[in-house]
């Protein structure tokens, strides 16, 4: 695939890997599976653990070790005692709430402050880009006591809008891609809009942020996988079910949950991942570019 | 598209205040960067002074009395009450693990980026844990460790029962096993980070180097590690900053007990349960302090030991 010499009718041919096996490049070779082989397994087996669990029945929980296969995969039983002990729904349209609104803020403030930054030369410039820079050198999380304080001020402690603020708000890497991605836009393009007569703000509307597409959908994979996934935020600003994410949800059933319930919150923990590995599974392209590109980048 | 969208004749809009370029240019800078600025005052740069502000004094977090003790909360974390800061000594465990998880993610990466058959498949598997629920993640670990949990189980099956141990109710197994389970978590996005690196290195100087008949560890020595040096180098301040931030997984796995707490979980510990705003914000400010440190001291080995910043 990297290689141009195999593209072509050459096909037919062994896998570059594979050509010129001496001895001891097959030694090597085995070697490199035995280790991807062995890596994989040791991924995927704690999953497939919690797959086959979420379709026991409490008789085998007792009984069985963990590694056998459930006696009976149509066994929903697990799954519909979640859905019906668990406020699961309320959960995913908070989640979902949350996501949307923080990409929303994450994407309109991140593009305009970066296409100002770049395009722009003016006045406290530099001290932006600065404060930008100290506020990259800071974790977030370090400072979660004193922000704490802030979104008590605002009366926005325990409500989901927390969330939203700080995941939209406080992301600075994001505007970190934006800027780079900005500085790859020919400033012609710019320019002879202008000539055209078409307002600024015409031209960051209609113009660059159409461009920034591709940068925009690496934003959104970035943040969408955090803040699906993220723990910390929702246990400090929204420890209530109610107002809270799916992380908070399967926090407090492992919490509720006794032990012989263990099958019953597996399930819970496939219905929670299920989107992330289904949209990783359809979108795995995309994915996988955003984050190298995001991550090279940011 | 940008002709036809883009046809507003220059007369048509009324002659308004900000008609005049140097006003429009104006206004779209103020206005593009005021909710931005805001935000970043109101959650970044803010919480930053005030944290400075909280670590000189003593508060509970919710009275209106705020008592001013000066530089006493940084004397007790210093002194009577150094085991405050003693947490941070488990980021060294999660910092070994990081080391670890960067040889490997550097070794998988550059296997996989030769084309193997199946390649694209090890590539999704590895990194399929970064894209689930840390939550989901640290309770699937939590029962796969427990006493005959999934993976006793595992080795059972195996024939390797002679293996199975303690993992977690071990006090000093428990690290490594909460090591293991960050790796699990986030080995797959640093391969894809080098593998990215990797994509532009030029293969025609790996086709030179075969046809003179070098090694592939001298390959990787002489052509794949120079070119990739800035990235491994930046992975690694990373995975510093992030062995001092660990809180979810282990938070989830063991509730920091057996001796596994991180400082994160001490510091929030202090501030929100035992109510102690002054002491935590003084760890913060510690904790920033060492990031900082830690940071700019890799910076300088990095630019120091040869080549270009």
């Amino acid at each position: 695939m990297t290689n141009p010499s195999t593209v072509g009718a050459s096909w037919l041919r062994p896998p570059r890997a594979f050509r010129r096996l001496t001895p001891l490049k097959l030694f090597w070779l085995c070697v490199h599976y035995a280790a991807l082989l062995l890596a994989s397994l040791l991924v995927i087996s704690p999953l497939a653990i919690a797959f086959i669990t979420s379709f026991k029945q409490p008789i085998e929980m007792l009984r069985g070790e963990k590694t056998d296969l459930p006696a009976d995969w149509a066994n929903l039983a697990n799954y519909t005692d979640f859905l019906t002990e668990q406020p699961i729904g309320l959960a995913f349209y908070n989640t979902l709430f949350v996501l949307l609104f923080a990409l929303a803020i994450s994407v309109l403030v991140g593009t305009m402050a970066a296409w100002v930054i770049d395009r722009f030369r003016f006045r406290g410039r530099a001290t932006i880009l600065t404060l930008y820079v100290l506020v990259m050198a800071v974790p977030m999380i370090t400072t979660q006591v004193s922000t704490y304080e802030v979104v008590q001020f605002l009366g926005l402690v325990g409500s989901k809008w927390s969330l939203i603020l700080l995941y939209g708000g406080a992301d600075v890497v994001s505007l970190y891609v934006f800027i780079q991605f900005c500085q790859s836009i020919d400033r012609e393009i710019d320019e002879s809009a202008r000539i055209e007569g078409a307002s600024y703000w015409q031209i960051y509307w209609k113009v660059i942020l159409p461009l920034l597409v591709p940068a925009i959908s690496t934003v959104a994979i970035l943040r969408t996988i955090h803040i699906y996934n993220d723990f910390v935020l929702p246990y400090l600003y929204t420890p209530r079910v109610e107002q809270s994410t799916v992380s908070i949800l399967l926090y407090r059933s492992s919490d509720m949950m006794s032990a012989n319930s263990e099958a019953v919150l597996m399930a819970g923990i496939m219905i929670v991942i299920a989107p992330s590995i289904i949209a990783f599974l359809l979108l795995q392209r995309q994915i996988v570019s955003g984050v190298m590109r995001g991550a090279v980048k940011g | 598209m940008t002709s036809t969208s883009m046809n507003v004749a220059p007369g048509a809009k009324a002659p308004g205040r900000f008609a005049s370029a140097a006003g429009q240019r104006r206004l779209v800078i103020a206005g593009f960067l005021v909710v931005p600025l805001v935000l970043l005052t109101l959650f970044s740069l803010y919480p930053f002074v005030q944290l400075i502000w909280f670590s000189l004094i003593e508060w509970d977090g919710m009275s209106p009395e705020r008592t001013f003790v000066g530089l006493d909360n940084y004397r007790r974390l210093l002194g009577e009450d150094i085991g405050l800061l003693k947490p941070m000594v488990n980021s060294l465990y999660y910092f070994a693990g990081s080391v670890l998880q960067l040889a490997l993610a550097t070794y998988f990466a550059v296997i996989l980026s030769r084309g193997l058959p199946g390649s694209n498949v090890f590539r999704l598997i590895l990194f399929l844990p970064f894209v689930l629920n840390s939550v989901a993640v640290s309770i699937i670990f939590r029962d796969f460790l427990q006493i005959d949990g999934g993976l006793d189980a595992m080795l059972f099956t195996l024939g390797l029962g002679e293996w199975r141990q303690e993992w977690v109710q071990d006090p000093e197994l428990v690290k490594w096993s909460l090591v293991f389970a960050s790796v699990w978590r986030y080995l797959g996005f640093q391969l894809l980070i080098t593998y990215g690196a990797l994509q532009s290195v030029p293969q025609d100087q790996y086709e030179a180097a075969r046809i003179e008949g070098a090694s592939e560890w001298q390959q990787f020595r002489h052509i794949t590690f120079p070119s990739i040096r800035m990235i491994l180098g930046l992975q690694l301040i990373l995975a510093t900053v992030g062995s001092l931030e660990v809180f979810d997984v282990p938070f989830l796995i063991t509730g920091g007990a057996n001796d596994t707490k991180t400082f994160i979980m001490a510091v929030i510990e202090e501030a929100f349960e035992f109510r102690r705003v002054g002491m935590a914000s003084a760890m913060s400010v510690v904790l920033v302090v060492v990031v900082m440190v830690a940071v700019t001291l890799q910076r300088l080995a990095m630019t120091g030991g040869k080549g270009r910043s």
